[in-house]
């Protein structure tokens, strides 16, 4: 039986997912419409459904009943505010999917029209219009059942003659009318930040908003007693609410119940062997093809094999998964290397399809975490592919499933602390400056509160603190202000965008289940992001690209490695002391400086403890990972409970993957594994404060009740929450460390092919600049481009050590030469016809042989001068400075005459003799090498700066090469340092601090800035000046750190520095330079053409 | 007849001329910057900033950073502006010949003036020694027999000092220095010629005429003849056009209409009763906002009826003020200005009345012209503030 919903209800109502137009967050409608005693409440945004799912959630938490619906526009913006647009309610689970189909239509179908839709396809739906045009011909098409007069108050008190025509022709039709309110706000007084969302999305001041675009400011969530008052021409129209809002509650969602892909709807994968004809074939042919996986990878299968896929494939069956299995194996096999990651990797049928690599028997990965039986979550597998490819993989697989059965999911991108203030302040028409000012130094908070409280503690800010008296920029109007209402906007979404690898697939049509839009690049996205589709029980495919994998696909390709190699990866000893030591710059996962050395603390270098590592490293984790060093390197502890002994005997008694948390909960608490996984699921988001507390007073209990100690509790409850924010199982960190293996046993046997397959795949964690030093501390020479040699991207020769003797020690063999798209500025199409050339004519033999060879542009023709293309067919002797302008007179001369020809001149120019060009100077071929390749390859750019040295030495300071760091722990040093890459972390007190990574031409090292030094330094901190730092060198565990006290800039130090208060009539600072220009002077390191600062 | 020409040149000018200002910037690093965007670029660097590596067209947070103790200073066009008058004024007790090229740089042509202040050189000294004491700010001084050699003359030896160059000697004394000191030699060219490593004058003179057409085409001509010193060019006083301008400066930079309203009504009240007062019409008419980034915007029409009637003068400023406001930022500075202006009572229609029909009570332009000179007859009695337009008392609220 139905429960009563009041005199009223709300059926008419956008929250702020009707984008930039609502002013209300579900959450805020939801609780409001409960302290007004209401029973039911209608969500209807414009044009979507776009939080019905989080809606439902809420509405019930908040005691009510919720109804879904929407409302439809005309596309025709105009038509839409003249009247032509219609509220639809849900009655059933038909009307829900005739709702997405057309919403669904009126985002993807270009001659969308709203009346003949409503007419075609709105079984199971309630129409409330507002206009009886509309009214009138949906009522001839399908009769004027479940059809209603929209009746807005606003419109009823402001033009009453208007109402009531309509009310009138309503009548004609046999129309019925339904009181309803166009909320856009939860109270009135929420009208100012409507007309400021309206102002952002036009772009215009808040006083220039047009009327048409603004909801009447009466337009908030009335209590029922007032929306009674304001009809008092059409009482009935106001007891209709309740009669409709009771037709149009639904007991349960219209979603729910797990939606799969089906195999049998994939077309053209090109082997129709085992297509299956009915439903029950998907089981057998899984089956089938996991038997002949698993002899192929296994030769003879031994019993507990055997046993394990059975196992696995009996549950499979009875949850109905084979097809998803089926489905995703097929994707996988578009590419011939690919990393199946997440919980799913730890599945022994995963690795039989090949749909992961990680053998999971030998690595001790149980199956029971991706799929058990108390547990309705649909198996996860994310599935990487070369970065490169991932496009195309996606596009194949969206087609593959036929039209409409396949999207992508969306994100909803949603205003953070920095776009907030931006666009309100945009508003509020200040310049961009004093904008920018503030949220420049907002980029690494993230909500609007994090902001506030940055602006208030950081040092970033200093000068422009709260407080107006001391010239505090923030504490001026309009600043308070704009910050409130930024603060407001926090969390309210913008608009969609497409996720970046999460495909959806519906065996009956995805838009049966949501509504699809279609996303600007051309591909059609779901209107639901990642957590409302996963609660929708849509199953996600996460398709992602991976530059490693195209790097090890790349130094494959270049070495001409057999395959089976990198299966060895893992029990190469060399390769294993390289990921011992650290030494992993380039490599995948272990290339960060926290990583590498958390491998020098640790030194191991095997797979399994590589595994722990890479799961160990998380944010909140920093205290268990000193403890788990310490207990690694033979420190001894007491054992906390005989639980934990026993759970994380891998681990050293450290909780360290992500099923730890749920796999202790379960033994210490009695969590149920349902309980367990929403505990996991908690502690990954970042709102769920509250809930985390009801687990944690829940864990609490059900640990007492089990007899374990107050303390330990507490303790361990401690080490759950260090596994916030992200966490990986182990599976997943299993299968990233595989390819981190097959990734640096490329570096180690064959550098030059594989650092050239990094620096062409656009890097990782570092700059390209970083890499090329990286090149060259492998001893690697790395050069210029040539127009012969070079191929499009970067190419590597010889180096490696397949001679395994004597390899180790540097010097000698290997090459790294730069690609021609290195050099900025030339066309790829440029670079096609060059590559062509030379394929089918051969290498060039000199530079007039090339422009004859070639229609290049000339511009283009100089590039590849300037970058040096061209040395080595030059005339003359190699390293000779005349080699170079030379080229540029024959290319002007070639120019000249080639515009005679073209122009058809009787009488050519005569041209007479080339001029004997004199020398180019040093400085123009560094700045040339600049410009073309926006860093320096021939050298390191620290070897400019030998005046400065020399400088330093006369002064007594003698700077410790960063190779010998090692060697002076505990000592105070100074060392010169060229900036690779830092990291902002805050330390317990909430005190900003950055870990930096410096080089000079030794080696790259560590060092860190503590609050106090950061606060003082941090605004000088760039990549494109050498530093003289100074401070103490610390070992921990072995790795070498420097605790920076001191910085200068390298050319200032040693006499010649610059300070504030410079003294009087004080150009000392000018006679101290030295007289003749510096080279450093001639080389531009920054500016347009300079390297990208890592702060940009 | 031998010219002499004078090239005065402060060095950075508007740096030097805030220095005059604050005393405390001096000896340190200081840059100018447009307060727009965060990338804002560099627009001029004192020598002790580019010493630190700071360069015109680097964004300021980028020299912030290669120099902390770093000065930013917005851009004052009115500072700059009142200095450059100021040495013209001076230079123009010279000579009636005077030429600013940009804040800070001008021409003198002293041609003539050795009976009355003796030789260019000394006239140069003087100049310079004027500038310094007068205006507290170092000047050098080219002298040469025209424009372009005296530049060079005067840029070769900053930051202050006297260079004379005799006649005669133009190529010689050229010949020695780098290429971009010669102004056709800028940008792509040079970049042209330092790719061909002619890096000096002299390596320019060096090449044979087609050899400078085949790196430069035609360009390598005038090229050529700069490289000799040779330059034609009169120095040539700026010609002024007659208008009459009213500025305002928010009290506080505002976007929002009723304020902007409020002011701009001010202001054609302003600029209406200058023009009676001046018996003339204006065929022209200007709206330019400046907001509070420093960027500018400005529209103008011509109007199709020549009014100096405030109500009238309105109604066209209201249209452009609405066109120029291309952005939303808050706007800092209102300028109207009227051009084109004629002189006497405009031309009265000689059959039936004009139509008009903008604000209720004006009726045709005859009416609105009657109500400006009605208007400015009992303000000229009773006082400025006897007759008030409605929108100026409006406080906040109003024609939003």
């Amino acid at each position: 039986m139905r429960i009563d919903l009041g005199p009223f209800v709300h059926l008419q109502i956008r929250s702020h997912y009707s984008l930039m137009r609502g002013a209300a967050g579900l959450e805020a409608l939801c609780f409001a419409a409960r302290d007004r005693g209401m029973k039911a409440l209608a969500l209807t945004d414009i044009n979507g459904l776009y939080g019905a799912v989080r809606f439902w959630e809420i509405a019930r938490d908040a005691g009510l009943q919720p109804i879904l619906g929407a409302e439809v526009t005309a596309p025709d913006p105009r038509r839409a505010a003249a009247g032509e647009r219609a509220t639809l309610l849900v009655k059933s689970r038909e009307g829900y999917a005739n709702l997405c189909r057309i919403l669904t239509r009126r985002h993807c179908d270009p001659g969308f029209a709203l009346a003949p839709a409503l007419a075609a396809d709105s079984a199971g739906l309630v129409i409330l219009a507002p206009s009886p045009v509309i009214l009138e011909t949906v009522c001839a098409a399908r009769g004027g059942e479940d059809l209603y007069l929209a009746l807005d108050s606003a419109v009823a008190m402001r033009a009453g003659a208007g109402s009531l025509q309509r009310l009138q022709a309503a009548r004609r039709l046999g129309i019925p009318p339904v009181a309803v309110n166009d909320v856009h706000l939860v109270d009135a007084r929420d009208f100012d930040l409507h007309r400021l969302l309206r102002a952002i999305a036009l772009n215009t001041t808040r006083d220039r908003v047009p009327p048409e675009e603004l909801a009447s400011p009466q337009a908030w969530l009335k209590p029922s007693e007032e929306m009674a008052r304001a009809y008092p021409h059409c009482p009935d129209g106001v007891a209709r609410t309740a009669q409709l809002a009771e037709e149009c509650a639904l007991d349960a969602p219209p979603w729910g119940g797990l939606i799969f892909p089906r195999f049998a709807d994939l077309r053209a994968t090109g082997d129709g062997g085992d297509r299956p004809s009915g439903d029950g074939d998907s089981f057998a042919i899984l089956k089938a093809r996991c038997e002949a996986g698993a002899r192929a990878r296994y030769g003879d299968l031994t019993p507990a094999v055997r046993a394990r896929l059975e196992h696995e494939l009996r549950i499979i069956r009875d949850k109905d998964f084979a097809d998803y299995f089926l489905v995703v194996q097929e994707i996988v096999k578009r590419s011939p290397r690919t990393c199946g990651r997440g919980s799913g990797a730890a599945s022994i049928v995963s690795y039989c399809l090949g749909i992961t690599q990680v053998e999971p028997i030998r690595h001790n990965l149980y199956f029971e975490r991706i799929l058990n039986p108390g547990r309705v979550d649909p198996p996860d597998i994310d599935v990487d592919f070369c970065w490169d490819e991932r496009d195309d993989i996606v596009d194949w697989t969206l087609a593959a499933f036929g039209p409409g059965r396949a999207a992508m999911i969306a994100n909803h991108v949603t205003f953070r602390a920095r776009a907030a203030v931006r666009e309100v302040a945009k508003v509020y028409g200040l310049p961009e400056e004093e904008i920018a000012r503030v949220t420049d130094r907002l980029s690494q908070f993230w909500g609007a509160d994090a902001a506030r409280e940055a602006v208030a503690r950081h040092p970033l800010f200093r000068g422009e603190d709260m407080n107006p008296a001391r010239g505090g920029l923030l504490g001026r109007p309009p600043w308070p202000e704009i910050l409130a209402w930024a603060a407001r906007l926090d969390g309210f979404p913008r608009h969609l965008s497409v996720h970046c690898g999460g495909a959806v697939i519906a065996a009956d049509g995805i838009d049966r289940h949501v509504p699809v839009e279609r996303a600007a690049k051309g591909v059609d996205v779901i209107q639901w992001e990642k957590d409302q589709a996963e609660e929708a029980g849509l199953v996600k495919i996460d398709l992602l690209g991976n530059r490693s994998l195209s790097v090890i696909r790349d130094a494959v390709r270049a070495v001409g490695l057999d395959e089976s190699r990198l299966e060895e990866a893992i029990d190469d000893p060399r390769t294993q002391e390289r990921i011992r030591d650290g030494d992993t710059i380039g490599v995948f996962y272990v290339e960060s400086p926290a990583m590498r050395q958390l491998q020098q603390k640790t030194r191991r270098g095997d797979f399994e403890h590589l595994v722990i590592h890479s799961s160990i490293i998380r944010p909140a984790a920093n205290d268990y990972i000193r403890e788990y060093i310490r207990r690694l390197r033979g420190g001894d502890y007491t054992s906390l409970h005989p639980i934990l002994d026993e759970i994380l005997s891998e681990t050293y008694g450290i909780m360290c993957y992500q099923e730890d948390v749920a796999r202790v909960a379960i033994r210490m608490a009695g969590f149920t594994d349902a309980e367990a996984d929403g505990l996991r699921k908690v502690l990954s988001k970042k709102w769920a404060g509250r809930k985390v507390e009801d687990f944690r007073i829940r864990f609490a209990e059900g640990a007492r009740a089990r007899g374990v100690a107050a303390e330990v509790i507490e303790t361990v409850w401690a080490m759950i929450l260090s596994f916030s924010g992200y966490s990986f199982c182990k599976p997943h960190s299993a299968s990233y460390a595989l390819v981190s293996f097959s990734a640096c046993y490329l570096k180690t046997h064959h550098p030059a092919e594989f650092m050239a397959a990094v620096l062409s795949n656009g890097g990782g964690y570092y700059s390209t600049f970083a890499y090329i030093s990286e090149c060259r501390r492998l001893g690697l020479e790395v050069r210029l481009p040539d127009i012969n040699d070079s191929a499009a991207e970067y190419t590597g020769h010889g180096g490696g050590s397949e001679k395994a003797a004597g390899a180790d020690e540097p010097g000698a063999r290997g090459t790294v030469r730069a690609g021609l798209q290195s050099i900025r500025g030339i066309r790829d199409e440029a670079i096609a016809a060059i590559l062509d050339e030379r394929r089918r004519a051969g290498p060039f033999l000199s530079f007039d042989d090339f422009l004859q060879r070639t229609v290049i542009d000339p511009a283009e023709a100089r590039l590849l001068i300037r970058a040096g293309a061209f040395d080595r067919i030059g005339f003359g002797q190699p390293g000779d400075l005349t080699l170079r302008p030379l080229l540029h007179w024959r290319l002007d001369a070639w120019e000249v005459r080639r515009a005679g020809r073209r122009e058809r001149l009787l009488f050519p120019p005569d041209l007479g003799p080339l001029p004997e060009p004199r020398p180019y100077e040093e400085a123009k071929l560094l700045r040339d090498e600049m410009e073309a390749l926006g860093f320096l390859i021939s050298r390191h750019p620290l070897t400019l700066y030998r005046d400065a040295l020399i400088r330093l030495r006369r002064a007594g300071v003698v700077p410790v090469r960063g190779r010998d760091l090692p060697g002076q722990a505990g000592r105070q040093v100074t060392a010169i340092g060229w900036l690779i890459t830092g990291k902002v972390v805050t330390t317990k007190d909430d005190e900003p601090m950055e870990f930096v990574s410096f080089e000079d031409t030794t080696a790259i090292y560590e060092t860190t800035f503590f609050p106090r030094p950061y606060a003082r330094f941090c605004g000088m901190l760039t990549t494109t000046r050498p530093y003289l730092l100074t401070g103490r060198v610390e070992e921990d565990f072995g790795a070498v750190t420097l605790t920076v006290e001191g910085v200068e800039f390298l050319d200032r130090a040693g006499g010649a520095t610059l300070s504030r208060g410079a003294a009087p009539g004080g150009r000392g600072s000018a006679e101290a330079l030295p007289a003749r220009p510096r080279p450093e002077a001639g080389v531009h390191l920054a500016g347009p053409s300079g390297m990208p600062d890592r702060r940009a | 007849m031998e010219r002499s020409v004078l090239y005065v040149d402060i060095a950075v000018f508007p740096i030097a001329v805030e220095r005059v200002v604050d005393p405390g910037l001096r000896d340190r690093p200081v840059v100018v910057a447009p307060p727009g965007s965060s990338r804002a670029p560099v627009l001029v660097a004192s020598s002790e900033a580019v010493r630190e590596g700071i360069g015109t067209g680097m964004s300021v947070p980028e020299a912030r950073r290669r120099c902390p103790p770093l000065v930013v200073l917005p851009v004052n066009e009115p500072l700059y502006r009142r200095a450059a008058a100021a040495v013209l004024a001076l230079l123009g007790g010279y000579s009636p010949l005077v030429e600013p090229a940009a804040f800070g740089q001008t021409f003198l042509d002293l041609t003539g003036t050795a009976r009355l202040f003796g030789a260019a050189k000394d006239t140069a000294a003087r100049v310079c020694k004027e500038i310094d004491g007068r205006l507290r700010l170092r000047s050098t001084v080219g002298v040469a027999t025209n424009k372009l050699v005296s530049r060079v003359a005067a840029r070769v030896i900053r930051p202050d000092g006297l260079c004379d160059v005799f006649p005669g000697a133009e190529a010689l004394f050229l010949a020695p220095l780098p290429v971009g000191v010669l102004p056709e030699a800028r940008g792509d060219a040079r970049a042209r010629l330092e790719d061909l490593a002619v890096s000096r004058v002299r390596d320019l003179l060096a090449l044979s005429l087609p050899q400078i057409r085949i790196a430069l085409g035609r360009h390598g001509d005038r090229l050529r003849r700069q490289a000799l010193g040779i330059d034609e060019s009169p120095v040539r006083p700026p010609e002024i056009a007659p208008a009459v301008t009213e500025e305002a400066i928010l009290a506080e930079d505002s976007n929002e209409e009723a304020i902007l309203l409020k002011t701009l009504q001010r202001l054609c009240e302003q600029v209406g009763a200058r023009l009676r007062r001046l018996r003339t019409v204006p065929g022209c008419l200007r709206v330019t906002v400046r907001y509070a980034g420093a960027v500018e915007a400005h529209r103008e029409a011509r109007l199709a009826a020549p009014t100096a009637a405030d109500l009238l003068l309105f109604r066209e400023a209201r249209v452009l003020l609405d066109l120029a406001r291309v952005r939303r930022e808050r706007v800092h500075r209102l300028e109207l200005r009227c051009t084109r202006l004629v002189a006497g009572p405009r031309q009265l229609v000689l059959f039936g009345p004009e139509a008009f029909d903008g604000e209720p009570g004006t009726g045709r332009i005859g009416a609105a012209e009657t109500l400006a000179e009605a208007v400015d007859r009992i303000r000229a009695r009773f006082g400025p503030g006897a007759v008030v337009s409605g929108r100026l008392l409006a406080p906040r609220e109003g024609a939003a």
